[in-house]
This record gives structure tokens, sequence and C-alpha cells, in this order.
């Protein structure tokens, strides 16, 4: 989404104490802040205590807000960040509750439903053994569909150092996925061969 | 024929064709292994905010701002009550200086020293006083400095204080979030916090008394709790392209 005029607008009047721009202002964002949330912490409960976190950290720092150019989501997206380093911090990267037991029913599941709950619960946990900005790098561009440049600008690096963090964080990724040997094959160049 | 390995431009470039930035559509994705695990995630379901948990943390949220604009009201109602609060603030702030000056073992005093409760009182004053006469994120620097030199010369009698290393970082974090242009000073900071942090490391690999659990867990933390700030506020490493 572009931030245009509306949403600065929005900001300008959250910031004269307008209750219903603060809340334009959270419809707007929270499902994609939780999103990049819960791919970072894996539980639920965890995730929603932080959204909540991030968006009262917004209203209380928005006076302070200053527009530089940049999207207003870059700021929310840093004010997550740093909630979830806090979290991490304090947990003392403790083991934490498996979305993928949160999410069985108490009906038995089809073997295809299993095997795709099965592959997002191990995609999870791979995501979750990367370093702290390719974890960052990756939910950006795949699940929220960050373009490179955007990517960039929440994290405050160049275009060309996102490239790299993707390229090694998926390599990485794969890698623990399993996919091994195709990952050697590609990096000897032999993945295009026909 | 072998064909050279992608880089990271040429991957770039063959996401963004795959997978479309802010297009929730996947086109036909390549037999390439990448690609492939970049489209697994951007498919992948996770659970979703419910509309009720949706509203819980709206009325939350909104429940803040509302005593937020109460108090920013009021003060607005108040601006000559609060020019005399500066007024005192100021006096306040005179008296302490002069006070922390007239006894300067005060400011140099750290944690296990008779004054450092005196030192820390007179901090606590002014972290209160900040949103009156003081930018936020200047104080808070101010306080990252403090706990860095205070942790210094802890270190110097051979004292590992983390939990003094830990308020330097959150800190430095509030600073970092107080304001939307981190300094050269936080970045100065930072780096001083990852030198101690490896001063710490060194320390307890050579030390089995001080390398108890609990320290170890506590740097653990630090160190990965700087990670992140160091993330933001200092230039990213030279990429290995292998």
């Amino acid at each position: 989404m572009s931030d245009g005029d509306t949403i600065q607008q929005l900001i300008e009047r959250a910031r004269r104490g307008d209750s219903e721009a603060v809340s334009r202002i959270y419809q707007i964002y929270a499902r994609r802040i939780y999103r990049y949330i819960i791919y970072r912490v894996g539980s639920e409960t965890d995730a929603e205590d932080l959204t909540a976190e991030v968006f009262v950290r917004m209203v209380e720092s928005i006076p302070r807000y200053r527009d530089t150019g940049k999207p207003f989501d870059a700021w929310l997206y840093r004010i997550a960040s740093a909630r979830i380093a806090d979290f991490h911090r304090k947990r003392g990267r403790r083991p934490i509750a498996d979305l993928s037991d949160q999410m069985v029913d108490s009906n038995p599941l089809p073997e295809e439903q299993l095997l795709k709950q099965q592959e997002v619960s191990e995609l999870r946990d791979a995501l979750r053994q990367l370093s702290t900005d390719d974890q960052k790098v990756l939910v950006l561009r795949f699940v929220e569909r960050k373009s490179h440049q955007d990517v960039a600008i929440i994290l405050n690096k160049s275009v060309s150092a996102v490239k790299s963090i993707q390229h090694r964080a998926l390599i990485r990724l794969t890698t623990l996925l399993g996919s091994e040997e195709k990952v050697r094959h590609y990096l000897r160049g032999r993945n295009d061969e026909t | 024929m072998t064909k050279p390995k992608q880089d990271p431009n040429t991957l770039a470039e063959q996401l963004d064709d795959a997978l479309p930035p802010e297009k929730p559509d996947t086109k036909p994705v390549r037999e390439d292994p990448l690609i492939e695990v970049a489209a697994k995630l951007a498919t992948s379901e996770y659970p979703a905010l419910t509309p009720e948990k949706m509203e819980q943390i709206e009325a939350r949220v909104l429940d803040v701002h509302a005593q937020l604009s109460t108090s920013g009201r009021a003060m607005r109602l108040a601006t000559v009550q609060r020019a005399l609060q500066i007024l005192i603030v100021m006096e306040l702030l005179l008296f302490v200086a002069i006070f922390v000056t007239l006894i300067p073992e005060i400011g140099r005093s750290v944690p296990g020293d008779w004054l450092y409760s005196v030192n820390r009182a007179g901090e606590k004053v002014e972290m209160a006083l900040v949103d009156i006469v003081r930018d936020g994120s200047a104080v808070h620097t101010e306080l990252v400095e403090r706990r860095i030199e205070e942790s210094l010369v802890l270190l110097g009698r051979g004292v590992v204080d983390l939990d003094l290393i830990g308020e330097a970082i959150d800190n430095l974090e509030n600073a970092t979030l107080a304001t939307d242009q981190p300094t050269s000073e936080m970045v100065q900071q930072a780096r001083q916090i990852n030198a101690l942090l490896d001063l710490v490391s060194d320390m307890l690999d050579g030390d089995e008394t001080l390398a108890t659990p609990e320290a170890v867990q506590a740097l653990a933390n630090a160190t990965q709790t700087m990670q992140a700030i160091s993330a933001r506020l200092l230039p990213p490493e030279p990429e290995s392209t292998q």
C-alpha cells in the first residue's frame, strides 16, 4: 500500500487526539504487523500481546513521529522488531509453544491437510533457526510481499544488501528444509542445466 | 554445459517475476530450490488475527490513546501551570547539578558504592522530567554513556555486572525508538556495547567462577538483543558472495 496523503492526514488527526484516526490506522496495519510478528515468535498468544504492544507504543510515540518521507509502516515494523527482540531477550530464547499444536483440531484431519500442516510447521521451525536479519528479510519479502526497495527502507539497508541477505537466507532455509542436494547443485551452477 | 551460479541480483529478478511484490498471486514456480522455498513461504498459511482479538487489541490501544489525549488536553489547558512547572524544574535541575558538582564522587559512583543510590535517585528525577524539559532520546543516550562507563569501571575491578550492561542496551533501544534518525553517538555506543560484550565473553571463558549459568544466559540474551539493535544502527558487514 502506498502511504499517501490519506495516511498522513490520519497521523495528523491521531496526533491531535482523534481516536477514530487511531482506529483507522490500527485497522490498516494490525493484520500485517501481527503476521510479521507471528512468523518471528510462533505462538499466537505472544503474537497478539506483541501486536498490542506495538500499537500502544505507536499511540504513545505518535506525537513525536516525524515524516521523513519513508512509509509509515517502516516505522511500525521497526517498533515491532524492537518488541520482538525484547520478547526473545526476556524469554531467554526458551522454547515456545509449538504453533502446530495450537492448530490441531479435535476432528481428525484429512491426510493432505495434515501433510500441509506439517510442512508449515517445518517451514516455521527452519525459519526461526535463521539469523534475525535473515528472518526479517524473508518475512518482509515473501509473507508481506514487500519489494526489495521497501525492505531496504524498513531495515535501513541498501537494496544490494537486502538482495545479498535474501540470497544467503534462502540458501540456508533450503538447506534446513532438507534440500541440501538441490542447494549443492544450485551452488555449483547446475540448477539450470537441461 | 555448466552455467555460472545465480548471483543475488539474478535471483532477485527471478523472484520478482515468480512472486511479484505487493501482489498476492504466485506465478507457476520454475524448478529452482530457492524460488520453491520462497513460494512455500509466500503461500504458507498461518493463524490470522481473529475479529474478536482485533477488537480486544483495538480497545486496549484506544484506551491508552484516550488516557494520553485526556492528559494532553489537560496539559494544553494548563499552559501557564506548565511554564511555572518548567521554572521549578529548572531550579531543581540546577540544584541537582550544583549538588553533583560539589560532590563529584556521586557522579563517579558505580554499583556497590554507597553513593550510587543517590546517583540513581538523581537519574530517576531526571527521567521523570524528560517530557517536560528534555528530549527523551538525548536522556537515554546519556544514560547509555553512564552505564557503559560504570561497566568499564567494574570490569577494571574484575566485576562483571550484566544487569548494568542490560540497562545500557535497554536505554540504547529506547533512544533509537525515540527518534527517527539514529545519531552518530548511538552508533558509537552500539559499537562500545558490542566491544563490552566481547570483553565479558572473554572474561567468562577464562574464569569458571564468573561463568555461572545465569551469567552465561544473561550474556547470550544481551548479545542477541544487541545484534538486533546493531542491525538497525551499524552498517552491514561486507557480504561474501560464496
